[in-house]
């Protein structure tokens, strides 16, 4: 007994002539018109599109596809190269700043107006010049490292401060903006004790 | 659904472990072996004649760009039309759902009696809109069974539901396109 549902699960198998209706479906497709009708239907879907040529050309259509994959790989790795080139150029920049903290004494996070200055601001907040530099302001010198550096060193030391490459100018040094011999002479007293 | 081979020749998974070792012939081999069903489902799904060609060459190129997506639960063919169906559907979304549908400039087949060939494209033309009216899963089920002949097994697999669900869709989107038709 063939049944509707048996029927219809067959149609698509007959449809792509994998498989051939049996003497019992043809007599139950004679007589039942809702298999007539589904059968149709399914007969008409497996032929869709069978009549379009396309692609028009598989053989282009994989030559524009390997040529379109190169240039994606090419692509990629440009932007790779791109981005490793950006990530050490952005690494060598902060070995840079923190390079050149260490040698001014400024902390990378460090902004302008903020604490680092304080280097420059103890020594010489005295408003009269020839006034000794008070003891309490020595002591919170942060770098006493510096004590044991020779004259000569120091000036040089104070002299890459105003270098544009360690931005000193951006910092609030007003007492150091343009010192006079005789001052840094004070300071570097003040600093020796 | 999936493609007929016979034993001498590379399977399609095969083919792809070739292409991915760097043999550009193997996708060559992909493309002449697809293509031609990958158009054909596109069409039926709505997508005008002028425009399968584009569809069927970016189908690909996501195929072929995202290799590792096709683990071989369901066929290479199977997971094609997955991708086009998809692309398909950005392109209706692109274009706010304006029909894409066109016979007029397809190419038909000579044929030696042109009042049948006549009866024949206009049925496929009632099919062709009734598909497209229908929602994406029973019309990619019923496209899927009925003209690419797959299994329930293998459409679920595609689709990411159950055989039992693949059956249920097929049997609404029928039961639709008879009303359609009628």
């Amino acid at each position: 007994m063939t049944t509707c549902t048996q029927l219809s699960d067959r149609m698509p198998d007959v449809a792509h002539g994998t498989s051939r209706w049996t003497e019992t479906e043809e007599r139950h497709l004679a007589t039942c018109a809702d298999c007539r009708a589904e059968w149709e239907l399914v007969a008409a879907a497996s032929r869709l599109g069978a009549g379009l040529r396309s692609p028009a050309d598989p053989a282009l259509v994989s030559t524009l596809l390997l040529e379109r994959l190169a240039r994606e790989r090419q692509r990629t790795r440009l932007r790779a190269r791109f981005w490793t080139a950006a990530g050490l150029a952005a690494a060598a920049a902060v070995i840079l700043a923190v390079w050149t903290g260490a040698r001014t004494g400024h902390r990378p996070g460090d902004v302008a107006g903020g604490p680092a200055p304080r280097v420059a601001t103890a020594p010489v907040a005295p408003a009269r010049p020839d006034a000794p530099v008070a003891p309490a302001l020595r002591a919170e010198l942060p770098l006493p490292e510096l004590d044991d550096l020779p004259a000569e060193a120091l000036d040089s030391m104070l002299q890459a401060l105003d270098e544009p490459a360690a931005r000193a100018d951006a910092y609030e040094l007003p007492a150091l903006a343009d010192p006079g011999d005789r001052e840094l002479e004070r300071v570097l007293t003040g600093l020796e004790g | 659904m999936t493609a007929r081979q016979t034993p001498d020749l590379p399977t399609d998974a095969a083919l792809v472990a070739a292409y991915r070792n760097g043999d550009q012939r193997a996708a060559t081999e992909l493309v002449g072996r697809h293509a031609g069903p990958v158009g054909r489902f596109l069409y039926a799904s709505g997508a005008s004649s002028s425009d399968v060609d584009d569809l069927v060459q970016d189908t690909f190129f996501r195929a072929f760009r995202g290799l590792d997506g096709w683990r071989g639960e369901a066929s290479f063919r199977s997971w094609l039309f997955t991708i086009g169906g998809n692309l398909l559907r950005d392109e209706f979304r692109k274009r706010k759902g304006r029909q894409m549908l066109s016979l007029d400039d397809r190419d038909l087949p000579d044929s030696a009696d042109p009042h049948a060939e006549l009866a024949a494209a206009e049925a496929e033309r009632r099919v062709r809109d009734g598909v497209a009216t229908l929602p994406r899963l029973q019309r990619e089920v019923f496209l899927r069974r009925a003209q690419q002949g797959g299994d329930y097994e293998e459409i679920a697999a595609a689709l990411g539901t159950t055989p039992g669900a693949a059956r249920v869709h097929y049997h609404h989107a029928v039961k639709r396109l008879k009303e359609l038709l009628r």
